[in-house]
C-alpha cells in the first residue's frame, strides 16, 4: 500500500509540476489549466495529554472536530472549438487522516474522488453530460459537513439540460464496493498447480436519479429563490457469500434488493448580503435509507432491506451583517432498519441544532462562537454498567469558541487560520453509549484544543 | 434571525412530538408481572434450544455456520416469536427456553449455542436478541396462552478461568509433569459405593478394585500410600495436564513442577472478548474462593466430586456452600423473574449442587415470585440420573417442586417403546414415586420414602401438589440420542407419546420430535428445526397435536389421579402382551386410557379369563376419541370390566 502512495503522490506532482504545465491556457476564455484545492488541517489535543476525543452522538456532527483532510483538483477545462462542446477533465485527488508529522507515519491514505470529463453546449446550448468518477452532489449543511439531499457519489455518466432558470439532470451509476457484502474472491485449484483467485460475490449497485431545479429572482434587489425536486433509485443484485470455514456449503444467499429516495430542497438567497436559507426533506427506503458507500444492517430475514426507512428533515443558514455573521444549520432524522425488531438500537431519531455567530471585528479577524446540541433517541434498551436496562436518550451540548483570521468578505470565504477550544458535555445516557473501556464512558465533560486551517479555492468547476 | 428563530422552534417542538410517541413502557424498567398458570399439570412444555429453533434475526448471526450442529446455528428470540403459531397448531401451552444469559461464545472449536456457559448472568446473549426483544418474545407468547420456563445454571461458569499449574502465566493445553506426585496420581481413583457392604470400594483408572474405604478421603488416603509404596508415578511417566480442565483433586488443583507441587493453583481469568472468554459479571463472581477449584469430575460415582468438580469442560464448579454465592445466585436470578415475567425455571445439572443449597435457593426463587406478584412459579430440576431414589431426594424439603423424570425415562419410555419391555414396569415406577413398593405394597418399617409430599405449586382449587403430580414426563431431551436414533419405528415413537400425554404428570416435548427427529449424542441431537420446514403434516405431529387437544378438552387427563388397570409382564404372544390400561379420574370425571406397546401383535385387556376390571358402571357406554378411532363405542360389561383388543402400537382414549 506504500507503494501504491508513493505512486499517486508522485503522479499528483507530475501532473502538477509537469503536464499542467506543458499545456497551454486559453487567456481570451479564461479556460485552460484550473487546479484548486479544499482541505483542512487541525492539530489539536484534549487538554489532558491526549489527542481529542470526538464525542458526535449522530450520525453528522460538527464539523470543527475532523480529522484533517485535502482534496487536490487537477483540472483541464479545453478552449472551445468554434461554437462546439465546452469539454472539461477534471481529477480530485484526495487523502485523509495520517500527516507525517504527526504520525511519524510514511504513508497516507489516499484515493480520487473526482475523475471525469464533462462536456456542455453539445449540439444544443443547455444541454450537458459527462462520464465518470464523480462527487455528484447538491447543496450542503456546512456546519455538518453533510449533503442531506442529493450526494451521489457515481461511478457512472449523467446528461442534463441546463436553463437560465431551469435544469433537469439524469444520471445512472454503479458501485461494486469491496465488502463483502458485494463482493468476495474465492480461492481455487489451479488447472496446474496450486490455487488461483476467482471472483466468487460480485453484486453490483445500480443507481440512477433525476433532480429538477428552479430558481427564481423574487425582486431586483437580488432576493432569489430556488426549489429542487429529487429522486433516486437503486438496485443491486443477487449473490452467495461464503462463510468461514471455506471448505462447506455454509453461505448466505443475498437475494436482488432495492431503494429508493425522494426529497426536495426550498431555499432563499440574497435577503441580506452573501446570506441563504436552504429547507431540505428526504424520505428514503430500502437501500436508499443508507449511504450509497456503505453496506446496510438491519436487514429483514431474507436479507433485504426493503423495509428501512429515512426520513430527514434539514436546514441550513447563513446571514451575514455588517459586524455579524451568523451560520446555523441542524436536522432532524429518523432512520428505522429492515429488520422486525420494534425496540432496536438501530432504530432511532436523532436530531442536531448548530449556531455559529462570527463577531466581525476587523475585515480579517472575527471572534466566532460555536453552540451545538445533538440528541439521539433510540427505541431499545442498553445494558447499563449496573446491570440494569435503560432505554437511553443521549445528549452533547457543545460549545466552541473560535477566533479566526480570514481572507475577508463573509463567513464563507476562506481561508480561514483559527484556535479551537471546544468544550462538550454529554449527560449520562451518551456516556453509557461507550464501552466502560473508553474514556470516553466516564467523562461528562470534554475538551478540544487545537489550530484549524481551512480553505477552499478554484472548486466550482465540480 | 426571524427565519433562523422560527426554524428553531420548528424543530424543537417537531423534537417535542416525536420523542414522546415511542412506547417503550412494555420493555423498559419494571414491566408488568402477570399470571397465566392456573394448574401446572395443565401445561405441555415443550423444550427449546434457542439456537435450533428459529432462525428471526439474520442480524445476530454472527460466525454462524448453519452447516454444523458444534457451530451457532442462528436460531433467536425473534425466530420463537415468529413460530408461535407453530407452537399453537402443536397444542404446547409452555415453552422451556434454553439459557438465555451471555455465554462464552466459543471453546476449543465448539460453540456455547446452548447456553450453558455462563459468562454474565444478568446479560442476554447476544445471539439471541437482547431484553427488550426477552420481554417482547415473553409478551407475545403470554398472548398466545404460552407459559415460559426459563433454563438456569447455577452449579457451574462457563470456561472462563485457568489454573495456572506451571506458574507461567498463560494458559497450557498441555502441562507436562514427569515427576507426578502420588497426590496427583490418586485424583483419578473412582468411588463406588457399595450399599450392602457399607463401605466404598476405591478403584483405580482401570477400574481394578484395590481398597475398601468409608469415604473418599478414606480411598485417597489408602491410594497415596500404596502408590508411594508402589512409585506409580514413575512407572507411569508423563502425565499430561490442560490447565483448562485438569482432573479432579480433592485438595484443590495443585501447582507442580519438575521440582514437585508447590500449594493450590493460582486462578486466572483471561481476556478474550473476540469469544466472550472474560471475567464474569456481576463482578463480584471474579472472587477466586467463590469456586471449589478442584478440577475436572472424573469419578461420577463419587457424590464428592460430582458436588465439587468442574463439569467437564472446564466449566467451573461454584462454590454453592459459601453464603456469599448463594446471596449472589439468589440475587441474579430473581432479577430473570422480575425482568422477563417468566414462569418458572428448569435448574440444569442440580445433583452436581448440595442439597442444602437448594433447600435455600428455591424458597427464595418462590418467596420473590410471590412478592412480585407472581404466582405458582414452578421449578424443576434436572438430576441427569436414571436413579430414582436420586431424583426423589431433590423433591424433599421443598427443594424442587419437580423434576425432570429421568428414571422414566430410562425405565418407561425407553424399556417399554422402544425395546418391549413389560408394562408392569411403569406400574413398579409408579408405585415406587407413590411411596409404596414396587410391587404396591406399602413400604417397610422405617424406609424412607423416594419423594417429597409437598411442592411449591398449588392445582386450580388452591391445594398443594405434590411434587409426583407434576413431575416432568419426557421421551427426548437435548442431553441423550433421540427415541428413533436407536430404533428407527416412528410409530413406537407416537405410542410412546400416547401415554407422555395422558399420564399424571406434566409431559415435555423436546423440539424436533414431532418432525421425526433422529440424531444421535450431542450435538447430533440438536438439529435445526427449520430443515423440517415446520410440518405439521407428518403423522407424528399431527398425532401430538391431536393427543393435545384431546387432553386440553378433558380435564381427568390434565389433572385427574391415575389408577393403573391393567399392566403386564407379558411382551410375548400372550393375550394381553404389551397391554398398559390407566383411568384417570378428575372430579368424579374418568378417561380410561388403554395402550398396546407390543410391536408384534394385537392384543387385549384381558389374560387368561381375567378381563380388565374398571371403575365404570355396568353398562356405560365408553366412546373412544383416540385419533382415528372414530368414536367408536365400548359398552362396560358386569362389574366393570372391559374387554377391548388393540392393534399394534396403538392406543384408546375412553370417555364417557
Amino acid at each position: 500500500m506504500k507503494n501504491y502512495s508513493f505512486l499517486r503522490l508522485l503522479a499528483g506532482v507530475v501532473l502538477i509540476f509537469v503536464v499542467f504545465p506543458l499545456l497551454s491556457e486559453d487567456p481570451e476564455s479564461e479556460r485552460g489549466v484550473v487546479f484548486g484545492s479544499y482541505g483542512r488541517v487541525q492539530p489539536a489535543t484534549d487538554l489532558e495529554g491526549g489527542s481529542p476525543k470526538w464525542v458526535n452522538i449522530v450520525s453528522h456532527g460538527s464539523r470543527l472536530e475532523q480529522g484533517s483532510y485535502v482534496e487536490l483538483d487537477f483540472a483541464y477545462l479545453f478552449p472551445q472549438s468554434g461554437d462546439g462542446p465546452l469539454f472539461d477533465f477534471v481529477s480530485t485527488l484526495a487523502f485523509s487522516e495520517s500527516l507525517f508529522h504527526g504520525s511519524g507515519k510514511w504513508a497516507a491514505l489516499s484515493t480520487i474522488r473526482n475523475l471525469f470529463v464533462r462536456a456542455d453546449n453539445v449540439i444544443w446550448k443547455p444541454l450537458g453530460m459527462w462520464v465518470g468518477s464523480r462527487m455528484y452532489r447538491g447543496d450542503d449543511i456546512y456546519l455538518l459537513d453533510f449533503w442531506p439531499l442529493d450526494e451521489a457519489n457515481m461511478y457512472g455518466g449523467g446528461i442534463g439540460l441546463f436553463f437560465d432558470d431551469f435544469s433537469v439532470e439524469y444520471y445512472i451509476g454503479f458501485n461494486r464496493l469491496e465488502t463483502d457484502w458485494q463482493y468476495q474472491e474465492k480461492r481455487v485449484v489451479a488447472e496446474t498447480f496450486g490455487t488461483e483467485s476467482i471472483t466468487w460475490m460480485d453484486r453490483q449497485r445500480l443507481v440512477t436519479g433525476l433532480k429538477y431545479q428552479h430558481d427564481l429572482s423574487l425582486n431586483d434587489s437580488g432576493l432569489g429563490m430556488k426549489w429542487k425536486l429529487f429522486g433516486e433509485f437503486q438496485r443491486i443484485g443477487e449473490g452467495d457469500k461464503y462463510l468461514d470455514p471455506v471448505d462447506t456449503d455454509n453461505q448466505i444467499v443475498y437475494p436482488e434488493d432495492f431503494g429508493w429516495s425522494v426529497g426536495a430542497q426550498l431555499g432563499f438567497h440574497g435577503f441580506a448580503p452573501n446570506s441563504f436559507s436552504h429547507l431540505f426533506v428526504k424520505y428514503s427506503g430500502g437501500l436508499g435509507a443508507y449511504g450509497l458507500l456503505t453496506v446496510p444492517h438491519g436487514f429483514d430475514i431474507n436479507y433485504k432491506t426493503t423495509d428501512a426507512r429515512e426520513f430527514l428533515l434539514g436546514f441550513t443558514l447563513n446571514h451575514e451583517m455588517k459586524w455579524l455573521a451568523t451560520m446555523a444549520a441542524g436536522y432532524v432524522r429518523y432512520f428505522e432498519d429492515a429488520d422486525s425488531n420494534k425496540y432496536d438500537n438501530d432504530d432511532y431519531w436523532e436530531y442536531i441544532f448548530v449556531i455559529r455567530p462570527h463577531i466581525i471585528l476587523h475585515r480579517n479577524f472575527y471572534l466566532a462562537f460555536e453552540f451545538s446540541h445533538q440528541l439521539k433517541k433510540t427505541n431499545g434498551l442498553h445494558q447499563l454498567p449496573d446491570n440494569t436496562h435503560k432505554n437511553l436518550v443521549p445528549q452533547v451540548t457543545k460549545f466552541s469558541i473560535l477566533p479566526l483570521v480570514t481572507i475577508g468578505g463573509g463567513s464563507y470565504e476562506r481561508p480561514q487560520l483559527r484556535v479551537v477550544y471546544t468544550t462538550a458535555i454529554q449527560n449520562d445516557d451518551a456516556k453509557y453509549l461507550y464501552r466502560p473501556e473508553d474514556v470516553r464512558s466516564q467523562k461528562s465533560v470534554m475538551h478540544y484544543f487545537g489550530l484549524s486551517a481551512e480553505w477552499w479555492f478554484n472548486v466550482g468547476h465540480r | 434571525m426571524n427565519i433562523l428563530n422560527r426554524l428553531s422552534i420548528i424543530f424543537f417542538l417537531f423534537l417535542f412530538v416525536i420523542i414522546s410517541c415511542i412506547d417503550l413502557s412494555k420493555v423498559e424498567g419494571e414491566i408488568e408481572i402477570t399470571n397465566h398458570v392456573e394448574d401446572w399439570r395443565d401445561e405441555v412444555i415443550y423444550q427449546i434450544v434457542t439456537d435450533r429453533f428459529a432462525d428471526g434475526d439474520v442480524n445476530n448471526n454472527y460466525n454462524v455456520n448453519k452447516k454444523s450442529l458444534a457451530a451457532w446455528n442462528g436460531g433467536d428470540f425473534q425466530g420463537i416469536i415468529d413460530k408461535v403459531d407453530y407452537l399453537k397448531d402443536l397444542g404446547v401451552t409452555t415453552v422451556w427456553i434454553s439459557p438465555i444469559v451471555k455465554n462464552v461464545f466459543e471453546d476449543a472449536g465448539i460453540a456455547g449455542y446452548h447456553g450453558y456457559w455462563t459468562q454474565d448472568f444478568l446479560a442476554v446473549n447476544p445471539y439471541f436478541g437482547d431484553l427488550a426483544k426477552a420481554r417482547e418474545m415473553v409478551q407475545v407468547l403470554h398472548d398466545n396462552d404460552i407459559k415460559v420456563i426459563l433454563d438456569i445454571v447455577t452449579n457451574h461458569i462457563g470456561p472462563l478461568f485457568y489454573y495456572d499449574i506451571n506458574k507461567n502465566d498463560r494458559p497450557d493445553e498441555i502441562v507436562m509433569g514427569s515427576n507426578m506426585s502420588c497426590g496427583q496420581y490418586c485424583t483419578r481413583i473412582r468411588i463406588l459405593d457399595d450399599e450392602k457392604a457399607g463401605v466404598s470400594i476405591c478403584r483405580d483408572e482401570y477400574d481394578s478394585s484395590f481398597e475398601v474405604g468409608s469415604d473418599n478421603w478414606e480411598c485417597y488416603g489408602r491410594c497415596v500410600e500404596r502408590c508411594e509404596f508402589e512409585h506409580y508415578p514413575q512407572k507411569m511417566g508423563i502425565e499430561r495436564y490442560s490447565e483448562w480442565d485438569p482432573d479432579f483433586d480433592p485438595r484443590g488443583v495443585m501447582s507442580f513442577s519438575e521440582a514437585g507441587e508447590s500449594g493450590l493453583a493460582p486462578v486466572k481469568w483471561v481476556y478474550m472478548p473476540e469469544i466472550n472468554r472474560i471475567p464474569p459479571n456481576p463482578p463480584e463472581f471474579q472472587n477466586p474462593d467463590w469456586y471449589n477449584r478442584k478440577g475436572r469430575i472424573i469419578s461420577w460415582d463419587s457424590e464428592y466430586q460430582v458436588v465439587k468438580g468442574d463439569f467437564p469442560g472446564g466449566l467451573k464448579d461454584l462454590n454453592t456452600t459459601r453464603q456469599d454465592v448463594r446471596n449472589a445466585l439468589i440475587k441474579v436470578f430473581q432479577y430473570w423473574i422480575s425482568a422477563l415475567n417468566i414462569d418458572g425455571f428448569r435448574v440444569d445439572t442440580i445433583k452436581h449442587v448440595e442439597h442444602e443449597f437448594w433447600q435455600v435457593f428455591t424458597p427464595a426463587m418462590r418467596e420473590y415470585a410471590k412478592s412480585i406478584g407472581k404466582e405458582n412459579f414452578f421449578i424443576f430440576g434436572e438430576a441427569f440420573d436414571g436413579n430414582d431414589e436420586l431424583l426423589g431426594s431433590f423433591t424433599k424439603n421443598m427443594e424442587m417442586d419437580s423434576v425432570f423424570y429421568f428414571s422414566q425415562k430410562f425405565q418407561v419410555f425407553d424399556a417399554i417403546f422402544k425395546h418391549g419391555a413389560p408394562t408392569r414396569n411403569f406400574e413398579r415406577l409408579f408405585n415406587l414415586r407413590w411411596n409404596k413398593q414396587a410391587d404396591g405394597s406399602p413400604l417397610p418399617e422405617g424406609e424412607k420414602p423416594r419423594y417429597g409430599t409437598v411442592s411449591g405449586v398449588k392445582d386450580a382449587d388452591g391445594n398443594i401438589l405434590s411434587p409426583q403430580q407434576v413431575l416432568v414426563n419426557f421421551i427426548d431431551n437435548h442431553d441423550l440420542p433421540r427415541f428413533l436414533y436407536e430404533k428407527d419405528d416412528q410409530d413406537a415413537l407416537r405410542n410412546a407419546h400416547t401415554l407422555l400425554l395422558t399420564m399424571d404428570g406434566i409431559p415435555c416435548i423436546y423440539y424436533g420430535t414431532e418432525q421425526n427427529f433422529f440424531g444421535g449424542n450431542d450435538p447430533a441431537n440438536r438439529e435445526p428445526l427449520w430443515e423440517s420446514g415446520y410440518d405439521r403434516e407428518n403423522a407424528t405431529f399431527r398425532h401430538i397435536a391431536a393427543l393435545n387437544r384431546i387432553r386440553r378438552d378433558h380435564a381427568p387427563l390434565r389433572r385427574g389421579d391415575l389408577t393403573i388397570v391393567w399392566s403386564t409382564d407379558h411382551t410375548d404372544d400372550e393375550e394381553d402382551a404389551g397391554i398398559l390400561a390407566f383411568e384417570r379420574t378428575y372430579k368424579k370425571d374418568t378417561v380410561l386410557v388403554v395402550i398396546n406397546t407390543s410391536k408384534t401383535k394385537e392384543s387385549s385387556t384381558s389374560f387368561d379369563g381375567d378381563v380388565m376390571q374398571t371403575s365404570f358402571p355396568s353398562g356405560t357406554k365408553l366412546r373412544d376419541v383416540f385419533p382415528g378411532a372414530g368414536n367408536k363405542t365400548y359398552t362396560v360389561g358386569t362389574g366393570g370390566e372391559l374387554q377391548i383388543t388393540l392393534p399394534v402400537q396403538t392406543g384408546a382414549i375412553l370417555v364417557k
